[in-house]
């Protein structure tokens, strides 16, 4: 099996563009990629578009227009971890050698929507009892405020880190600092969570090129060698779950680390699924970065934060940089690539060597998670 | 016989069950209407034909304890659909069963912790505070 190498990475600022559409979105982030990786059109073997919402062939329609034709595009769908997921079957593609090059695309557009939670599935139980995404973080969050030594402040500053980070990335979708007062203070969504804790409604499109390690090497282009891919999927409890201990992620990450073949304290920067604060201290002892127990003092110890030796979120993450859902995964490896390859300007992590990236899909009952998936990538 | 010959195999008709079906009423109390498995022992809410944690379809209806302790909860502020603020809670059974409910009562009044009840107006079921009614 040959490894497969991210060569190139893009993607458009975040941000609500109720004038554009899916490929109004995409276009710019895929010839952006293409540009980065030094390819053109005819190079690209395969096509895959992670979304949740964009209907039929959204894919087809993203590509047919910049100059991909006859080659397999296919679309998938995991809720948040969409696009994620579409690197996944991309780069077990290169890996077994179906394809030595493939486009991966991640994209939605939630402005279509108008505002509001992000529409769930109604046929689903706790949907029709009224559960919204916020609700669920919330009630995660009145669970770490019971159980740990930890208090709604600790939570807003979750945010303030994000925003601060995004305060240093043109692609977010919010570029302003904050404070704990502000977040705390901003209208509740569902308590404990304020507005400014939860993740913005945006649009958002984001582009890698993969390429087999022949290929990649071949090349004079900048690249890093993804060193883990792994999706798990939530296992059904119908009683006890403790939520502050979500097995879809714990178990993901100890593949992940395997298939690496490195550790949490190898990692120099984690991009994670921060939909809402309480995310980031849930997943802080998950993604095994700190033992159970410990995630508010690693939060408040600042060695997740720029200049910290184990950055979480340096784009700003979800909070911040914005949560375009389909197209988060592949923003999160976006902001890997320009890491790891010394182009992230202000936000630059020095000598990063090792970046992870996760993201989770939810919504349905019975499960943490639908989806969980993590991406380890390595500068060679 | 073959499965090809047999009588075809039909989808279940679960999108008939409403959320007041989820509750039959017995001598003027409520309950809550579970599902136990023979085969593997799981309790689990709602019911169903078949248990989603094994498969049998050795699977019987049985009424669910009325009380419960409240887990987690939380009051959503934004809806497109109902009246805000709402409060949502997980309640957990005593036979290892979680439910998502939503719970009437004052706001802040509730604690993780709480002993909760199932309380029913009209088709709606809710939970509340044990003790809680005046």
């Amino acid at each position: 099996m040959t490894q497969a190498y991210v060569t190139g990475a893009a993607m458009i600022k975040m941000g609500k563009y109720p004038d554009s559409s899916y490929a109004g979105l995409a276009s710019p982030a895929v010839l952006e990629a293409f540009r980065s990786a030094n390819v053109t059109p005819k190079d690209i073997g395969a096509v895959i578009c992670g979304h949740a919402f964009g209907g039929m062939l959204t894919g087809q329609r993203i590509v047919k227009n910049t100059g991909i034709g006859g080659v397999p595009v296919i679309n998938v769908d995991n809720a948040c971890s969409g696009g994620a997921s579409a690197i996944h079957v991309a780069a077990k593609m290169i890996q077994t050698g179906q394809v030595d090059t493939a486009l991966v695309i991640g994209i939605d557009k939630l402005t279509q929507f108008g505002g509001g939670t992000l529409p769930l599935v109604e046929e689903d139980i706790e949907v029709q009892q009224g559960m919204v995404m916020p609700a669920l973080y919330a009630m995660r969050a009145r669970r770490l405020l019971h159980e740990r030594d930890a208090t709604v402040e600790d939570l807003a500053s979750v945010a303030v880190k994000a925003r601060f980070h995004g305060s240093l990335n043109p692609y977010a979708q919010f570029n302003s600092e904050t404070d704990i007062e502000a977040v705390l203070n901003s209208r509740p969504v569902a308590d404990p969570l304020t507005l400014f804790q939860c993740c913005p409604t945006g649009d958002g499109a984001a582009a890698l090129v993969l390429m087999s390690e022949e290929k990649a090497k071949a090349r004079a282009s900048t690249s890093m060698r993804i060193a883990a891919s792994v999706i798990h999927s939530g296992d059904l409890a119908v009683g006890f779950r403790d939520m502050l201990s979500p097995e879809i992620t714990e178990q993901c990450a100890d593949d992940a680390y395997e298939e690496a073949g490195i550790g949490p304290a190898d990692l120099d920067m984690v991009e994670m699924h921060d939909a809402f604060t309480i995310a980031e201290l849930v997943y802080y002892e998950a993604l095994r970065l700190c033992p159970k127990g410990e995630s508010v003092n690693l939060l408040r110890s600042g060695r997740t934060k720029l200049g910290g030796d184990l950055v979480v979120n340096p784009s700003g993450g979800l909070i911040a940089k914005g949560h375009p859902v389909g197209a988060s995964g592949v923003a999160q490896a976006v902001e890997a690539y320009w890491q790891l390859t010394e182009q992230a300007g202000k936000r630059q992590i020095e000598q990063a060597r090792f970046a992870m990236t996760h993201v989770t899909g939810g919504g349905i009952s019975g499960l943490d998670h639908g989806a969980c998936t993590i991406h380890i990538f390595a500068k060679d | 016989m073959h499965i090809g010959e047999a009588d075809p195999v039909l989808p279940i008709d679960d999108m008939t069950v409403k959320v007041s079906d989820h509750v039959s009423h017995n001598n003027g109390k409520s309950q809550l209407n579970g599902a136990h498995c023979s085969a593997c022992g799981a309790t689990f809410f709602p019911a169903r034909s078949f248990c989603p944690k094994c498969t049998s379809y050795e699977v019987s209806p049985v009424a669910l304890p009325s009380s419960g302790e409240l887990y987690t909860y939380s009051s959503v502020h934004i809806s497109a659909t109902r009246e805000t603020p709402y409060h949502l809670g997980y309640i957990d059974l005593p036979g290892d069963v979680r439910l998502l409910a939503e719970l009437k009562g004052e706001l802040g009044s509730f604690s993780v912790g709480d002993q909760m009840e199932l309380s029913t107006s009209g088709d709606q079921w809710f939970f509340e505070k044990s003790g809680g009614k005046s």
